[in-house]
């Protein structure tokens, strides 16, 4: 039996579906302008926000006549200065020509000194924007951000995408720090946990991964080099971080150790009211380069190189300890979390930043050498 | 009921049968809730916030088996019958009728506000998330006219309309999988048990409005096929909730961990936002999850309208044609309900208060229900000599 729609359900019917649509909100993609970077720099009182918009035109693989132009020539960058972070947001808007569209970007730049003043006022507006993703990289640069924007790599036409893709290979190797906005995030939010973000330094052509920017808070109160850096990811986030020389036992020479397995136990203890804190890391991994004659065939000589990178290992743990609770005085190594979660009572007692640069932190590895490459000795 | 039904074939096709009833309880209770129940909840309890909403949910359980319990031995007759009880006259009109209407009232206002609050909830999340030039008006007059057009039906579409509706309901919970895999943090759930039986109290109660809805059995209760039979699907209603909110909550919190929690609105949507699914096939995952549990709001929406509706067509005894009017008719008042609130924070705290009502009226009706178990039992014990013991 067939039955006829009634006059008023059909029109409701067509007024919800119209309205649920959300016809306000439709801008169509090439009505918006849509920044891929933020770099985010302090400029006397004021922040200074900077995008980089790519111009699809001049991309290669867009069409177009100018397809296959690099560098700067395939992006446009727009900053704007004001005592917010929306006014300068504004500013920027007032230079485009279409409506500035956040949503893409991928890499938030913080300069240097914007770091040292403090993140967490200006991180804020983009905590309430809906747009942000959460899965994007900050980054700290040295110096101003802004200039990180302006290299011009040869290998991308998009700055942005060279910067990019360096870091997700630098974590994807396990030798970055694996820190996107939502754990920055989460770590300017909890106690007992402190952001250390990756640290970049522009130069003309490229730019450069440095190592690491401590933060305490929200402040950037450090920065640690390439090797620190490369002990901090072992001991904070179980990577395996980079190669390692270590020296042929007596021999003059080196032998080349790339990690490729890494786990971590951590124990905690409280000892006459001070932590104290062990660590042990078991590290397995190949040898990739010996330029002295040690013969790896021979027991005597695996254990006496075990032995002298599991030295070397744990002389840099302990030199970054020692950087981290002397200098930095920050607990880079988010044991306060630990503490935290397995030992409440011990964490309502104290103020964790009191006792860190007293705790008892002890960090010891285990060394083990699967493969030696296609030499047999 | 079923005035227009012929012969017992068609009054069957007129009732709610028993996964029907299962349908309708789970998605009434399960609307807004999903989507940021967290941050209440661990802003009160803290790391213990994972066994609370447990906690709240069992004892919500426990409501409403006592009051399907009840309900069970007048079948066929709910909230709006019950005047008809005590004089054992299905027809006929009495006095009695009216000294019901307070409780009705009572319950009209619930769900008339609940509805406002859910509605104005949601459209807050669609503008702050992924709207943010529509104006509220357009998203609450397209919410509920929407739900009204379904509303409209006799109860037991509504109920086939859930039923249809609800194994969508589950399809966001993989994409919440994949973040606590890829982002989870055991860490984050401990320590636990650190509360105080005094704020452990505290905690369930304010847990309890994340369960609000489950009124709406007193009304649907007299469409139900097996009335004997409800216990079951109820139970079981309450419980998968249970679980999917206990999921929701301990995922959020191995995610973000309990201070990040308190600083986001919607936990959930956040929590889809930190997802990548390899291939970078979809990005930004937020506004699917967010058209698919659209779905959960629309039928605690139609449900709440529904029993409205309902309990007003059958206690004015309101021709079935008529049922469209008086729908349509709520449009108004539930507007105004929703617009109401000045801001988020107003509707948060009204729908705390929602959660306090709701449990004073559940335990009002049982009481209510008891005390006519009660009188029938005595009445029945006075014909045969072995009477039933009343709750």
């Amino acid at each position: 039996m067939p039955r006829h729609l009634p006059l008023y359900k059909a029109i409701a019917l067509i007024l919800s579906l119209s309205l649920v649509s959300g016809c306000w909100d439709a801008r169509e993609i090439e009505e918006r302008t849509a920044a891929v970077a933020v770099a985010l720099d302090k400029v006397g009182d004021q922040v200074e926000v900077t995008v980089e918009i790519p111009d699809p035109l001049k991309i290669s693989g867009g069409g177009g006549e100018g397809s296959g132009e690099g560098g700067e020539e395939a992006v446009q960058l727009l900053s704007g200065k004001g005592d917010t972070v929306t006014d300068a947001l504004d500013e920027i808007q007032f230079k485009s020509n279409q409506d500035l569209f956040l949503g893409n970007s991928q890499l938030l730049l913080i300069g240097e000194e914007l770091a040292r003043a403090g993140i967490r006022d200006v991180l804020d507006s983009f905590r309430r924007n809906p747009e942000i993703r959460r899965r994007q990289w900050p980054v700290v640069v040295k110096g101003r951000a802004k200039e990180a924007l302006k290299i011009t790599p040869k290998l991308e036409q998009v700055p942005m995408d060279y910067l990019l893709n360096m870091l997700e290979t630098g974590v994807r190797s396990g030798l970055f720090l694996r820190e996107g906005l939502n754990d920055l995030y989460v770590d300017l939010s909890s106690p007992g946990k402190e952001p250390v973000l990756n640290l970049i330094e522009a130069e003309s052509e490229k730019a450069k991964w440095v190592g690491g920017a401590v933060f305490h808070r929200d402040r950037l109160v450090g920065f640690l080099d390439q090797k620190e850096t490369g002990a901090l990811v072992r001991i904070r986030q179980q990577f395996t971080g980079e190669t390692l020389n270590a020296p042929c036992g007596s021999q003059s020479g080196w032998v080349v150790f790339r990690p490729k397995e890494l786990n971590r136990k951590v124990k905690i203890q409280e000892v006459k009211g001070r932590p104290k804190i062990h660590t042990t890391l078991n590290i397995t991994g190949d040898i990739v380069e010996k330029n002295c004659n040690m013969d790896f065939s021979q027991e005597q000589a695996m254990k006496k190189i075990k032995d002298s990178i599991k030295k070397r290992l744990e002389k840099r743990a302990q030199a970054l300890v020692q950087k981290a609770q002397q200098d930095l005085k920050t607990d880079i190594f988010n044991y306060g979390n630990r503490i935290r979660a397995l030992h409440p009572d011990m964490w309502e007692r104290m103020d964790w930043d009191q006792v860190f640069p007293q705790a008892d932190i002890q960090i010891s590895y285990k060394v083990e050498i699967r493969r030696i490459g296609l030499q047999a000795r | 009921m079923a005035k227009d039904g012929n012969g017992s074939n068609q009054a069957e096709l007129d009732t709610i049968t028993v996964y029907q009833s299962f349908a309708l309880l789970l998605s009434t209770i399960m609307g807004v809730g999903i989507l940021g129940l967290q941050r209440g909840l661990v802003k009160e309890s803290g790391h213990d916030a994972i066994w609370i909403i447990l906690v709240g949910g069992l004892l919500v359980m426990l409501l409403v088996y006592i009051i399907t319990r009840l309900m069970e031995r007048f079948p066929g007759k709910a909230l709006m019958y019950l005047g008809m009880i005590p004089t054992g006259d299905d027809n006929r009109f009495t006095w009695t009728k009216w000294m019901f209407l307070p409780f009705l009232l009572l319950a009209a206002i619930y769900f008339t506000v609940t509805t406002g609050v859910v509605v104005r909830t949601f459209g807050e999340v669609l503008i702050s998330a992924v709207f943010m030039k529509t104006p509220l008006e357009a998203t609450i007059l397209s919410l509920l006219a929407a739900s009204i057009v379904v509303a409209a039906n006799r109860p037991v579409v509504i109920a086939r309309f859930n039923e249809f509706l609800l194994p969508l309901m589950f399809l966001p919970v993989p994409l919440v999988i994949i973040s606590l895999v890829q982002k989870g943090e055991w860490l984050n759930l401990l320590p636990l048990f650190r509360l105080d039986w005094n704020s452990m109290i505290k905690g369930v109660f304010s847990s309890l409005f994340a369960y609000s809805g489950f009124l709406v059995i007193v009304v649907y209760m007299a469409r139900y096929q097996q009335p004997k039979k409800a216990v079951r699907p109820h139970i079981w209603a309450v419980g998968i909730v249970v679980l999917i909110y206990g999921f929701l909550v301990s995922t959020a919190i191995s995610v973000f961990g309990i201070y990040e929690i308190q600083r986001l609105l919607w936990p959930t949507l956040e929590e889809v936002k930190v997802i990548a699914i390899p291939g970078k096939i979809f990005e930004r995952l937020e506004s699917g999850v967010l058209a698919i549990w659209m779905l959960a709001v629309f039928t605690t929406i139609i449900n709440l309208i529904g029993a409205l509706v309902d309990l007003v067509v059958t206690y004015f005894n309101i021709k079935e044609t008529r049922r469209k009017w008086v729908a349509w008719g709520t449009l108004p008042v539930l507007y105004s309900i929703s617009v109401w609130p000045p801001n988020l924070h107003t509707v948060f705290q009204w729908s705390d208060w929602i959660g306090m009502y709701e449990l004073v009226l559940v335990l009002l009706f049982i009481l209510v229900f008891s005390i006519l178990a009660g009188l029938r039992g005595r009445r029945k014990g006075k014909e045969d000599a072995s009477s039933p013991s009343s709750v």
